[in-house]
């Protein structure tokens, strides 16, 4: 593509074309293959910057007739004229009768289309379920997982938020896709563990068998394939992904309703705490905080707190959903 | 355009609020890139129309990390081509880019210049001003592209002819288009 054809392409399209190119120009066109001209044109808009100055009332006009096409649910005004209008004509009746009811039948059925099943946990609670391609999912507390009436019919999405463990049903035709608030996930079939509370600082796909895809949905893009035994963790804060080895006790521990914490701040442990038995956290001594722990409970809240209580020498005390960690007097 | 993944991820998960917020975006850029090159309001508008129509029924498969000014060209670029080719190759595009240029001489800029459609309207307006034989000698000539012995030949006039009736059509068409535009008009 010389830049001759460019320049004349570029005079063509600010109307300051001189007859003699543009007779040079139309025989270009007319003597070069479409995808030739498509990566002119691809050219031309890439490197368009602003919208029309000009044809301000078009451009309304435009928009106004998109928003009338697409828009969901039309008024039910219409369908009223419509019945009126059937009920004088009554020549028409039967057909206008009838058409309305396959349009009435029809938004039904695309109304039933765009509702959203969800699934939502609350503190403390866990929840098994099958989505309906037969792959099975653990929600950990406070998680989110949602998708449309029409799953599995182009491809199978879901929304997703907190943390799941995903056994996903095999179809290696229509990828299964996850959509977090930062990461995308596509796989084929395979079991993970995905932790990605909107809370946390740092996000985490723990594969255990398969292989899945895993990339940001924000700028700069960057993806990772990961197979089993490694882990994906994001770093919302510096908007890194890095991949680690992992064992995947860690990370699926919740699964047998353990607690493992590796060098974690007390602030996150409790919290953790928090979530699984579904409490706040009242933390009134502010320099532990950042204190790390290490180690795996099994045991009930109470259980872990005397554990705790033990190890930092606080109280604690539950009231009502609320537990307060103290000095100890 | 900021957020614009995060309005890419709610089209997807089915957000009119998330669509509309890009095409509201995105309209006037559309309209510019697809105006420049057909050089009609009326098929600029249908192109971008269908190609935003399109994109909220096929908003499932929209690719999320690409950025959504590429995606309109690859929904676009079919019809944008293919109606590139066929006004390029209109019989009065040189015509029309001519006379438009003329109005971006003039100082007078800041009249809205005609698209293609308009300026066919007001040609053939003129035309009308013609006589019998100066239209048929000239639409001959502009139009079928007949060559002036040719002409000469079919209507049994001499070639001198033939050119006197075509400069007197000539005149009196700029006579009425400037009449119009109020610019001079002198390619025709």
């Amino acid at each position: 593509m010389d830049d001759h054809i460019i320049d004349l392409l570029q005079k063509y399209i600010s109307g300051e074309i001189g007859s003699d190119e543009f007779s040079e120009l139309q025989e270009y066109i007319n003597h070069t293959p479409d995808k030739d001209l498509i990566f002119l044109l691809q050219q031309q808009w890439e490197n368009q910057n602003s919208g029309a100055p000009l044809y301000k009332k078009d451009i309304k006009k435009v928009i106004k007739y998109i928003k009338q096409e697409t828009a969901p649910h039309k008024t039910s005004a219409m369908l009223r004229l419509k019945l009126f209008q059937a009920g004088v004509a009554a020549l028409f009746l039967l057909l206008i009768g009838l058409s309305i009811y396959l349009y009435v039948g029809k938004q039904e059925y695309a109304r039933l289309g765009e509702r959203d099943f969800v699934m939502r946990t609350g503190k403390g609670e866990r929840v098994s379920m099958v989505l309906p391609d037969g792959t099975h999912v653990r929600l950990n507390a406070e998680s989110v997982l949602s998708y449309q009436q029409n799953f599995g019919h182009y491809n199978r999405c879901i929304s997703f938020t907190g943390e799941g463990y995903f056994e996903v049903a095999k179809d290696i035709e229509k990828q299964f896709i996850i959509h977090t608030q930062y990461l995308n996930v596509k796989v084929l079939g395979t079991t993970f563990n995905l932790s990605v509370y909107e809370e946390d600082k740092i996000l985490e796909l723990a594969l255990i068998s398969g292989t899945v895809e895993v990339s940001t949905n924000h700028e700069p893009v960057q993806t990772a394939q990961l197979h089993p035994n490694e882990k994906a963790l994001f770093d919302t804060q510096t908007k890194q992904l890095t991949i680690a080895k992992s064992f995947n006790q860690d990370e699926t521990a919740w699964i047998e309703n353990k607690l493992v914490f590796r060098s974690e701040p007390l602030k996150e442990v409790l919290r953790q705490i928090g979530r699984k038995y579904g409490v706040a956290v009242e933390m009134e001594i502010a320099d532990l905080e950042q204190d790390r722990y290490t180690g795996v409970f099994d045991e009930d809240i109470y259980g872990i707190l005397n554990i705790l209580k033990e190890h930092y020498g606080f109280e604690y005390k539950i009231d009502k959903d609320t537990l307060y960690i103290t000095k100890q007097k | 355009m900021r957020d614009e993944k995060i309005h890419i991820r709610g089209l997807l998960d089915d957000s009119y609020k998330d669509f509309t917020v890009l095409y509201e975006y995105w309209t006037p850029h559309l309209y510019q890139f697809v105006f420049s090159l057909v050089k009609s309001r009326s098929i600029t508008k249908d192109i971008v129309q269908e190609t935003f129509i399109k994109i909220w029924i096929k908003r499932k498969q929209i690719n999320p990390d690409q950025s959504f000014k590429s995606y309109l060209f690859t929904i676009a670029y079919r019809i944008v081509l293919k109606e590139f080719r066929r006004q390029i190759n209109h019989p009065l595009m040189g015509d029309y880019l001519a006379y438009n240029n003329e109005v971006a001489l003039s100082e007078n800029t800041t009249e809205q210049k005609l698209d293609l459609d308009e300026f066919l309207i007001q040609y053939e307006k003129a035309k009308t001003k013609l006589t019998p034989r100066q239209r048929e000698v000239f639409e001959m000539n502009k139009e079928m592209q007949v060559s002036v012995s040719e002409i000469a030949d079919k209507l049994s006039l001499t070639k001198q002819s033939v050119r006197n009736q075509l400069s007197a059509s000539l005149k009196s068409l700029r006579k009425e288009l400037v009449k119009f535009t109020g610019f001079l008009f002198y390619v025709l």
